[in-house]
């Protein structure tokens, strides 16, 4: 250690002899010591053996600037090979053309802050991400993708736990839904139109499918596809099962396979009745029959809930004979009323006497 | 359209055009069945059980001034008269035959001797109808009949 005020002064051959060499010690100890140099000059260096630190001069000569740490590799200085810094690295806010920190050769792309206490991302010198200072991440003019099926999870209140959604674990090609760009009303439900654009529809109101076939109905089941609904044609509404038409609805009629290979109409039973003629006369069952009319021995009135569309239905009426008697009895309608709408007289004759009989069975079906 | 397995107990009974008593046995309640009525004519809700269950002179069936079921004895009687010929016809068949025919073999005379008791029993019958005080009477005398 050593330090001079770098004056020769005049004097004898070894006085000045020894001046110079106190200049040079000096000199070649960076002018080191534990208090700073007597005289001191701009940019003069000091190694602070009291504190440990190089330092140099500044240019006005009033006061010392640290450089580093003399017990240090490199000073304590990071090197340009790259380190760990102990304290923050401050850099400039930048602009998303020129960010603060910047890629080596590429100096549009880096981190910049578009404002007080902001940070933002930014590639060939447009911000793409960024963070405001009320916390808020927004991607600016890209896509967000969340490889590997990540979720995009919605956490609670508390963040204890979230709600997520995730792509399928396979997805054969790329699919965007597009979402509504109003609200719905209360209950209903999104749809879309087959093409990823999401609307909000009525839960239950109408859906548009294609007519499908036999072989593919519209409505179908994943285990069964050729099984469901489709539209035959106009105003024809079918259903098939193992892809072959087995029944429809068109404007009027009810049609049905019934197993004769081919759909034909089906003429409903309009209504019917079971009822006992004996004793308290009772109606086991019935259906579309409001009631019966008991009009006296072997004499009844069948009347419809539902009242026919016409008077010019057929019928049919069975009856239980009695046992170890081979009377015959032949039911029919009552010669003296004519069916109408809304009712039919039926009377059940005793072959053998000529005259009307109570039965216990006695059944009625109406068809049209 | 609907089915139906029970039925009120109830009944609406009304007077037929021909004196008789219509009876509405409705399928589901009695309210529906009113509709079954004929327009404009007067009926009464009874009760199923005031009903008769013996159908015999069903025929005969009309409505009293209580508004319930009630015999007309007189037609009663008809009908057991009617219902007495009847037997009496069925009885007499094997013996006709025997006469009308002339069966070889089959004696004639028997035959009418039999046709004669048929007579005599019948004629008690109808003696018993033309006296019986009301229709349970004149159902024993029919019963009576072997």
């Amino acid at each position: 250690m050593a330090q001079h005020d770098y004056v020769i002064a005049n004097g004898t051959g070894a006085a000045v002899r020894s001046d110079l060499n106190g200049s040079l010690a000096a000199i070649v100890s960076n002018n080191s010591g534990a208090t700073e140099p007597g005289t001191m000059y701009a940019y003069q260096w000091w190694p602070d053996t009291t504190t440990g630190l190089l330092k140099i001069r500044n240019a006005a000569n009033n006061a010392w600037v640290s450089v580093g740490t003399l017990a240090s590799a490199n000073l304590g200085l990071l090197p340009l090979a790259g380190g760990t810094m102990t304290g923050a690295l401050v850099v400039t806010a930048g602009t998303a053309a020129l960010p603060g920190i910047a890629v080596s050769g590429d100096l549009n792309t880096g981190l910049f802050s578009s404002g007080a206490d902001a940070i933002d991302i930014a590639t060939a010198g447009t911000r793409r991400f960024g963070v405001s200072s009320a916390g808020e991440l927004t991607v600016y003019g890209g896509n967000l993708t969340l490889n590997g099926q990540g979720d995009l999870r919605f956490a609670d209140s508390d963040s204890s736990n979230y709600v997520a959604i995730q792509s399928p674990a396979t997805v054969a090609s790329n699919l965007t839904f597009t979402l509504p760009s109003v609200d719905g009303t209360n209950g209903q439900v999104l749809s879309t139109n087959g093409t990823g654009t999401l609307s909000f529809i009525s839960n239950g109101g109408a859906s548009n499918l294609a007519d499908g076939t036999a072989a593919t109905p519209s409505v179908n089941f994943s285990s069964d596809t050729d099984t469901g609904v489709f539209r035959a044609g106009a105003n024809r509404l079918a259903f098939a099962t193992n892809g072959a038409s087995v029944g429809e609805f068109d404007g009027s009629d009810l049609k049905f396979n019934s197993g004769y290979g081919s759909v034909a109409t089906a003429y409903g039973c309009r209504a019917w009745v079971n009822f006992n003629g004996t004793g308290t006369v009772a109606i086991r069952a019935s259906g579309n029959v409001s009631s019966i009319t008991d009009n006296g021995v072997g004499d009844y009135t069948v009347n419809f809930t539902t009242a026919l569309v016409d008077a010019n239905f057929a019928f049919t009426v069975g009856y239980r004979g009695v046992a170890n008697n081979d009377t015959d009895y032949v039911p029919a309608l009552h010669t003296g009323s004519s069916p109408s709408t809304t009712a039919a007289r039926f009377v059940v004759n005793n072959m053998s006497t000529g005259s009307l009989a109570d039965i216990d069975y006695v059944c009625i079906s109406i068809f049209r | 359209m609907a089915t139906t397995t029970t039925m009120t107990n109830q009944r609406i009974i009304y007077q037929t055009e021909s004196g008789g008593v219509a009876v509405i046995v409705p399928t589901g309640s009695v309210e529906l069945a009113l509709k079954d009525v004929p327009v404009g004519v007067p009926y009464e809700i009874v009760s199923a059980a005031d009903i008769p269950s013996d159908r015999t002179f069903r025929n005969a069936w009309v409505i009293g001034m209580d508004g319930c079921v009630e015999h007309d004895l007189d037609q009663c009687r008809a009908i057991g008269h009617d219902k007495r010929r009847a037997a009496r016809t069925e009885a007499f068949a094997p013996f006709d035959e025997i006469i009308a025919k002339q069966i070889p073999g089959a004696d004639a005379a028997e035959a009418e001797a039999a046709r004669q008791q048929i007579r005599n029993k019948y004629a008690e019958v109808q003696v018993a109808i033309d006296a019986a005080a009301d229709p349970d009477e004149i159902k024993a005398a029919l019963e009576a009949t072997p």
